[in-house]
This record gives structure tokens, C-alpha cells and sequence, in this order.
């Protein structure tokens, strides 16, 4: 399945010094951009999907963010990509082949908490990632997510909830508070 | 658990990606290109676009617009709040914006193209939001509400095609009901955050070949041999597999019940049911129950995403009886659950029986000899084989023209997770099974462009092998 959905605006002309800026922007951040796409997607395949998704969104504004830092903008293009992602049957897109199983952890002592992780909501799982893996604060992880701060607040305290009341879960934890 | 523990199982899993990484280019330049073709083709229908604007219906009061048709539609803007007339291909037809408070709306609109994007966003303070869309019950999905410059990039769109069976019941032409709902995203429940709705309905190119990614694909187009009901087709052959027999039953009704003579060949079971339209639950409120030849009924998910019924999920089972008998085939729509609310009245239901075609099987997995894909046929040209333990099978792909390279394996005795790589040049695909299992990859189907010749290696990346067979088969087209 592609999770390219072409929902593009403004498209304008990249002029060929951008095309070069853009392409070293990809070689250099490709890895991280993926490394939290498959924390959100759990399957090697589909991460990279998202991942090139977002890079062509991003390439059509390319001239305007490419003078600023653009992976912040990159970013949030890619979660709210992903945070879409459920309900993208309806668009009609036709699948090129049965996808992959989600893949499953190395170590059998990781394996729960790794399911429980699989189990949040898509937004809760977001906003455990942006939090705790890339270690943003608040206001980056509400920027990113074009929400507001409190509803950070609220998604963290529900998704550290149902890791915790996971039954999966077989060594019940007393979680920190988050910062 | 702490929250050390849940940091350092994110960063280790996180390595896990290093392990498959790949170059991502060519795939970011193909998402580019075909975005950029669906600007063309939107351009040579401008003047659909602008002739379906003019005689689209409208909306109440002051709220709404249409855009003007003797130019590409405008912004349509109302107190400080836009909707967009582009959004990449797509052009405005229909634009509403609500006003603050008022979390939910319902209008009247005529269609008048089959191909349609409904872009929205809310903007809503204090929890998950997302505006959710029915039109004339049937679900359309959920728009996310975005706030920022750049909402209507990134914000969430659905779309109905020209192959949606929604069409069926609600063509173009006839006024139907859209009802927009702001719903909170963690419970899917309707909610009144004091929200401000503001969407566009747009017309949407309708490019088939951007369908499947890289290989040709196109709309097959219906033929006097096929089975053919109020707009559901049941094509006479897929891929190499025959039509034995279908049925579609009226509209209302939820039971088929027809009869074929037995080939001994095994049977692909193809659904088309809409009685889960409108729902958006992930718990799917009806199943449907399908008995061929005596035996207990086979229950799976009531599903119908295309009126060309035959070219999605199928369950395969081995033939009830020989050759030269009849089968009697008896399906019907039922609740999920027992209990469960009745067949809406609007289902359309329907089931296509083919004979499979001829197939190869290779240590017990089967590979056809011919598939369809893309709306084309290719047939098996090469098969490679290799023992499992050897984990690595290697097969040449041609040059200049399409293809599709089918991998997978029979179990291999691996007993925890095992996974599978094809790699073709620098572009990988991968197969995982998880633990508990016999270990078999099954089988998987990549189409290809056409481009330079090259090979397509599969490589058991994790998990080590004590049995089975590694199997890379290429497909080439049917000319």
C-alpha cells in the first residue's frame, strides 16, 4: 500500500541550486527522518513510504523553507501524514501488494513493551515518540503536531496510562511523572 | 516500566531502521513526477472542472460560494478564514466555512463529477479533533483538524473515486446529503468543542495509471462476456482464473444463491457488500456468510470497495466435489455479532466464484501462472529456487519493459521472527513473520517499470533457517 495521497498545493518551479540543497537535505537526514517513521509505523517498508511522502510535499515549498532550517517543517508534514494515515482507504488508492507483517522485536524481554507501544492510539503513539525519542519538549511536540499544549499534556498522560495498564505489560511500573 | 525503560526500547528500536536503509530518492522523484503529472491532466480538464463548478449545487445562506466558471476557481474566504480554490489538483467546486460554535453541518449538494476530494479543516482548541463526513450515510472519512499557515497542506482529505460503489446508489446528478461532524479523534464520538468548520468539496483528476506505483495500470474495461448487474461487474476472467459463477443480488436484498458445474478446480471467492458503508468503526458491524457445496459456511468481513468486484480480497478453497457435479453456492449478509442491528435496507451485496487458474506449486506454495495486476496480465517467465539455509536467492530482471517479481518461501523452521528482504538495485521491500508461526514468508508480488535490466535478490535478513525453500519468480506481460 502507498500512503502517497499527492495533497500538494502552490506548486511552483525549484530552481536547480534548491534541487541540489534539496538532495543533500534528503542524503543527510533521510536516517533520522526514518528512524522516527518506523517508531510511528512499525514496518520498515511503510516508514520509508512516509517518509518520501513528506520529502515530496516538502520539495514543492522548497524554495521558501529551504533558507531556514526545514526539517522542522519536513517533521510535521510527517506526522500529520501519519496522523492521517488510518482512514486513508478512502481514498481510493489500490494496493500493489499484501503488506509485510508488522514486524516484531528482536528480544522476547522487549516484546510487550513494544506491542503496548503498537496498541496506542495513533496520537498517543505520536506523541510518545516526539517526547520521549526525540525528546521535544511541549510546546516543540504541540508545534509539530499543530496542536495545543494542553492537549500535549493530556495525550502524554493518557498514552503513559494505557502503557502502564497494558496486560501485556507483565511487571506493572510506576511511571515517572513526564517533564 | 519507567520512563527510562520506555526511552531506551524507542531508541533501540529506532537502530532497527538503520539496519534497512536505503536510498531515498528515487522514490521522493517518483512522488514528485507523479504529482506533477496529475497537474497536467488536471489542466487538459480544466474545463470540466470549470463546467461541473457552474452546475454544482449550493449551499445555504451566506456561508457558501461557487466559484465563478469563467476562470480557475478562486479562494473563497469569509472572516478571516480561506478555502483554498487549488489544493494541488484539485479544484473547487463547493467551499463552506462555518461559523465559531457550530461543530456540525448538513447541506445538500449535487455531484456532478464522479471524482471527488472533500478537503477540510476545523480549528478547535483543547483535545484531537477531526471533522468527520457522511454523505447520504455513507462514511467518507475524517478530515484532521490542523491549525497554522499551512492547514490545507497538511491537513487530511478523502476522496470517492469513479469505481466507488457509492456511486451506485447516489449518481451524478441527484442531490445528496452532506453531513460534517467534529468528532474527537481518541473516541471517534461526536463532540461540541465550540469548533469552526471550514471545507471545500473538489473536483479530483482521475489518473489510473498513477495507481499502481512505477508499472502501467489502467481501468479494464467491462467485455460482453462478463457478469454485469446495475453497475457491478464481475469480469469473466482475472488473471488466469475463470468466472464459474456470480450474482448480484437486488437492491435490498442481502442473500445471492446460484449454482455452477464443478471443474475440480479450487475456487476463489470473490465478495462486493456495502452494508459496512457507513460505518467508521474499526469494529465492522456485518459479516457476510458464504456456503459452497455442504459443509459449515465460511464468515469474513463484509467488504465492497470497487463496483469491478472481482479484482479485490478473495478466500480460495478447494473444490466441494468433483469434476462434472454441481456446487451450490448460498451467501448472505448477517450482524458480526449475535444481535446485531439489521442489514441496512440501502446494502448492495453480491459474490463472484472463479475457477483458479493453473498454478505452479513449489515445496507446497503456489505460485499462478498468470496474474493480473494493474489491470494487466503477466505471465510466469522465470521461477528460482534455493534451500532455505542458503538465505539468499538471487534472479535478472529484463530490460525495457514492465514486470513483477513475486517472493516469498515455504516455512523454514524458524521458530521466532524471520524476515525477508528482496532488494532490487537500491530499492528494498521486506517481509516480517513473527514468532510462533512456521516461519513461511507466504508470498508477496512487486510490479516494476520498465528500466534497466537488473537483479532482485532476497536475502533472509533475520532469523535463521533450517528448512523450506526460498522462491523469486518473474512475471513478464501478456502481449
Amino acid at each position: 500500500m502507498s500512503i502517497d495521497d499527492g495533497v500538494v498545493t502552490e506548486v511552483r518551479a525549484v530552481p536547480t541550486g534548491g534541487t541540489a540543497s534539496f538532495d543533500a537535505f534528503v542524503a543527510a537526514r533521510s536516517l533520522a527522518l526514518v528512524r522516527t517513521a518506523y517508531l510511528l509505523t512499525r514496518d520498515h517498508a511503510l516508514a520509508e513510504d512516509l517518509v518520501q511522502t513528506a520529502l515530496a510535499k516538502a520539495w514543492f515549498h522548497w524554495s521558501r523553507i529551504r533558507e531556514d532550517n526545514p526539517e522542522p517543517y519536513v517533521r510535521r508534514i510527517l506526522v500529520t501524514t501519519y496522523a492521517s494515515w488510518w482512514h486513508r482507504k478512502w481514498t481510493g488508492e489500490i494496493p500493489t501488494e499484501e503488506l509485510p507483517e508488522a514486524p516484531v522485536p528482536h528480544r522476547e524481554d522487549r516484546l510487550d513493551l513494544w506491542d503496548a507501544i503498537g496498541r496506542l492510539p495513533r496520537r498517543q503513539r505520536a506523541v510518545v515518540v516526539l517526547r520521549f525519542y526525540e525528546d521535544l519538549s511541549e510546546p516543540e511536540t504541540a508545534r509539530l503536531m499543530g496542536t495545543s499544549v494542553g492537549t500535549v499534556k493530556s495525550q502524554t498522560a493518557k498514552a503513559l496510562t494505557k502503557l502502564r495498564l497494558d496486560p501485556a505489560l507483565t511487571t506493572p511500573a510506576d511511571l515517572e511523572t513526564p517533564r | 516500566m519507567n520512563l527510562q525503560d520506555l526511552r531506551d526500547e524507542l531508541s533501540t528500536r529506532a537502530a532497527d531502521a538503520d539496519q534497512h536503509q536505503n536510498d531515498l530518492l528515487p522514490g521522493v522523484r517518483h512522488k514528485v513526477r507523479r504529482t506533477k503529472r496529475r497537474r497536467i491532466v488536471t489542466a487538459a480538464g480544466a474545463a470540466a472542472a470549470v463546467l461541473a463548478a457552474v452546475v454544482a449545487g449550493f449551499l445555504p445562506g451566506t456561508h457558501s460560494a461557487t466559484p465563478p466558471a469563467d476562470r480557475p476557481p478562486a479562494d473563497y474566504t469569509r472572516d478571516g478564514v480561506t478555502v483554498p480554490g487549488t489544493v494541488g489538483s484539485d479544484k473547487l467546486l463547493k467551499a463552506w466555512i462555518g461559523d465559531r460554535g457550530q461543530d456540525k453541518l448538513s447541506f445538500s449538494w449535487t455531484p456532478t463529477t464522479d471524482s471527488i476530494t472533500v478537503h477540510a479543516n476545523c480549528e478547535a482548541d483543547g483535545g484531537l479533533y477531526a471533522v468527520r463526513f457522511k454523505i447520504n450515510g455513507w462514511y467518507v472519512g475524517d478530515a484532521g483538524c490542523v491549525t497554522g499557515s499551512d492547514a490545507w497542506t497538511l491537513g487530511s482529505s478523502v476522496s470517492l473515486r469513479p469505481d466507488s460503489p457509492f456511486w451506485l446508489a447516489s449518481p451524478i446528478g441527484r442531490p445528496v446529503q452532506v453531513v460534517a461532524d467534529v468528532i474527537d479523534l481518541s473516541t471517534r464520538r461526536v463532540v461540541t468543542p465550540h469548533a469552526r468548520i471550514s471545507l471545500g468539496i473538489y473536483s479530483t483528476p482521475y489518473d489510473p495509471s498513477a495507481a499502481v506505483d512505477g508499472a502501467p495500470a489502467r481501468t479494464v474495461p467491462a467485455g460482453p462476456d462478463d457478469y454485469t448487474k446495475d453497475g457491478v461487474v464481475y469480469r469473466r476472467r482475472i488473471g488466469g482464473d475463470t468466472l464459474a459463477g456470480a450474482q448480484i443480488a437486488d437492491p435490498g436484498r442481502s442473500q445471492v444463491h446460484f449454482s455452477f458445474t464443478s471443474t475440480g478446480r479450487p475456487l476463489v471467492v470473490h465478495q462486493f457488500c456495502t452494508a459496512n458503508a457507513g460505518s467508521d468503526s474499526e469494529e465492522r458491524p456485518y459479516s457476510i456468510s458464504v456456503r459452497v457445496g455442504a459443509g459449515e459456511p465460511n464468515i469474513s468481513t463484509c467488504v465492497g470497495n470497487s463496483t469491478d468486484a472481482g479484482a479485490g480480497d478473495s478466500v480460495t478453497l478447494p473444490a466441494p466435489v468433483p469434476a462434472g457435479q454441481r456446487i451450490d453456492v448460498v451467501a448472505e449478509v448477517v450482524p458480526a455479532k449475535p444481535g446485531g442491528p439489521p442489514v441496512p435496507p440501502d446494502t448492495r451485496f453480491g459474490l463472484g466464484v472463479y475457477f483458479q487458474g493453473e498454478q505452479r506449486t513449489i515445496d507446497g506454495v503456489d505460485l499462478a501462472e498468470r496474474i493480473e495486476l494493474g489491470g494487466y496480465d503477466y505471465r510466469l517467465a522465470d521461477v528460482r529456487t534455493a534451500p532455505g539455509p542458503s538465505k539468499k536467492l538471487t534472479i535478472a530482471t529484463p530490460a525495457g519493459r514492465p514486470y513483477v517479481i513475486a517472493y516469498g518461501s515455504s516455512p523454514l523452521g524458524v521458530a521466532g521472527e524471520v524476515t525477508g528482504s528482496l532488494w532490487i538495485g537500491k530499492t528494498e521491500r521486506t517481509l516480517s513473520i513473527g514468532p510462533n508461526t512456521t516461519g513461511a514468508l507466504g508470498l508477496s508480488t512487486y510490479p516494476r517499470a520498465a528500466g534497466a535490466a537488473d537483479r532482485a535478490t532476497l536475502t533472509v535478513s533475520n532469523g535463521t533457517p533450517t528448512k523450506g525453500t526460498l522462491i523469486v519468480a518473474l512475471y513478464e506481460p501478456v502481449s
